[in-house]
């Protein structure tokens, strides 16, 4: 148990020294990381751009009031952070990774190959808009609705986030790690990419054979709207151990993918 | 006059092989259009009511549904690329080949622009065809041959003005080193104020005026309009007449940027 925590000491500083390392080459870009910033916000407003209709339609969306819809956004637009900000550029540049023979440098390290390839890079301004527009969104949805913000809500919160960053985490790295076997995965990036969308509205307008897979089979759904059916008051008992056990599972699915997949891959410079 | 075509056609001809050679990476681009019209799809089956001549922002529900699935295709269709070539050339000096040799750089450009979308409009008319096919049998889409007629009219006058307006866009790397994300961010803006996320009409009215008065709704919005039949046949004159003044304008402001542009151009050590 000491060497595991020990263990993952050791990756928190690694990857607190990796973010650190990514600023500093951002700030030798400054071009880069402005124009990087207003690309996201150029996004922030299509993700709000639904908000907008859900208000000026002035109606519920399958039971949620357009007040309801912004947390449900809001929890979007935060989680989005993590993906855009934290993961989804590593696991995208994988393929490039092997083509150039720059994984074997990877390989060689002295920390956990995964966790190397799929947390070198970050982006600290697209993760900050992100994080800090869904925290107001969210905030300015409960407000409206007259909740209080009590510790236990946040605390619960905070940890249906985590548990939907780390199955977003898992679900993406899913299928890039054929990237192994099929050395290119532009087309499969671009495609599951656009899923992450679906994350925009309330999952309960998918219907329930669409909730259904989007919540047990392909949990897009445990990202976003859990966290926000958590602080809505509206998570059912079966929905709270599905987002306790979600994680577990699909990380270790990802884990056995990774392994499996790492199995065929061929060094490209050797 | 015939030496001109030549060349121009050959340019072209290379646009269209460039597109075979992609065609997988275009047809999955095409999957991914699937999402954001099957979330917005949902998103609307929700707020309408069902069974009733409801209208929202100006559009009963199939009208909408019928909006939502054109202007995904449509704003796929239009999709420029040619705007980071553009500054590449522009960067690392490759431009000094065209400015001696007997082409001119924007007619390559166009012809070379026009060629990829030829082949990618074979395609994309056969999904469309498909989608709307679907849409009349299922959701009574009434569809005119006088409306097919001058949607492909006004696809053209969209194709032009697209290129013309990141034609614009792509100067400004004459001034601006360090592009970075910059063409993806004005992309966003763009895409979304031509109706291409949603229609005009959710910005409220003085948006909508304001929308209304610029080039960008005759890329995307325009041409779903009219084969939704929400703009008649004999009405859609005066948006064409509007969309060749625009046409018109954004050309001599495309001649002025580049004038001033290349006189800014130092190809050092290409």
């Amino acid at each position: 148990m000491r060497a595991v925590l020990k263990e993952i000491r050791k990756h928190f500083k690694i990857y607190a020294m990796l973010v650190r390392m990514n600023i500093m080459s951002q700030m030798e870009y400054r071009a880069n990381f402005v124009t990087g910033m207003m690309m996201e916000i150029g996004y922030l407003i299509v993700k709000i751009l639904y908000v907008v209709v859900a208000y000026r339609a002035g109606r519920s969306i399958a039971g949620f009031t357009p007040d309801e819809v912004i947390v449900f956004v809001g929890t979007y637009v935060l989680l989005t952070g993590f993906y855009a900000g934290v993961f989804m550029m590593n696991l995208f540049q994988l393929p490039g990774l092997i083509q150039d023979g720059s994984f074997d440098m990877l390989m060689t390290k002295p920390v956990s190959l995964q966790f190397l390839a799929t947390f070198r890079r970050s982006d600290i301004g697209i993760f900050l808009i992100d994080v800090t527009a869904g925290i107001i969104l969210v905030s300015l949805g409960l407000s409206r609705l007259g909740s209080s913000a009590g510790l236990p809500r946040v605390l619960g919160y905070a940890f249906f986030v985590a548990s939907g960053a780390a199955v977003g985490y898992a679900l993406y790295l899913i299928p890039q790690s054929l990237v192994f076997r099929l050395l290119n995965t532009a087309s499969i990036a671009e495609l599951t990419d656009s899923f992450w969308d679906f994350n925009n509205v309330p999952m309960i307008v998918y219907g329930k054979v669409g909730k259904f897979i989007g919540v047990f089979v392909i949990p897009m759904f445990v990202i976003t709207s859990f966290p926000a059916l958590f602080a809505l008051g509206r998570m059912s008992v079966l929905y709270a151990i599905w987002g306790i056990i979600a994680p577990v599972l699909f990380l270790t699915l990802a884990r056995v993918c990774w392994k499996a997949g790492l199995r065929h891959y061929t060094s490209a410079s050797g | 006059m015939s030496d001109v075509i030549a060349k121009y056609g050959r340019c072209f001809g290379v646009g269209l092989r460039n597109s075979f050679a992609y065609r997988i990476n275009f047809a999955f681009s095409f999957l991914a259009a699937l999402s954001p019209v099957v979330i917005q799809t949902a998103l609307w089956t929700n707020l309408y009511k069902p069974g009733s001549a409801d209208l929202l922002f100006g559009f009963n529900y199939v009208q909408m549904i019928a909006y939502t699935v054109i202007a995904n295709l449509v704003s796929r269709l239009v999709r420029t690329g040619f705007e980071y070539e553009m500054n590449t050339d522009i960067r690392t000096g490759g431009l000094d080949r065209f400015l001696v040799k007997p082409i001119g750089y924007f007619g390559f450009r166009m012809s070379v622009f026009l060629g990829a979308k030829a082949a990618q409009t074979v395609l994309t008319g056969m999904v469309l065809a498909a989608a709307v096919a679907v849409m009349t049998a299922f959701l009574g889409f009434p569809l005119h041959g006088a409306a097919v007629a001058t949607f492909a009219g006004s696809i053209l006058v969209a194709l032009m003005l697209n290129f013309l307006i990141f034609w614009c866009v792509g100067c400004v790397g004459f001034w601006l080193t360090e592009i970075g994300f910059l063409f993806e961010a004005v992309r966003i803006i763009i895409i979304t104020a031509s109706g291409g996320i949603f229609p005009l009409s959710v910005f409220g009215d003085l948006g909508e005026r304001i929308l209304d008065a610029l080039p960008f709704r005759f890329t995307i919005q325009f041409p779903t309009e009219i084969l939704c039949g929400r703009i008649p046949v004999h009405e859609a004159a005066s948006g064409f007449a509007l969309a060749g003044a625009w046409i018109a304008a954004l050309a001599l402001l495309d001649r002025f940027l580049w004038n001033r542009g290349v006189r800014r151009f130092a190809a050092v050590g290409s």
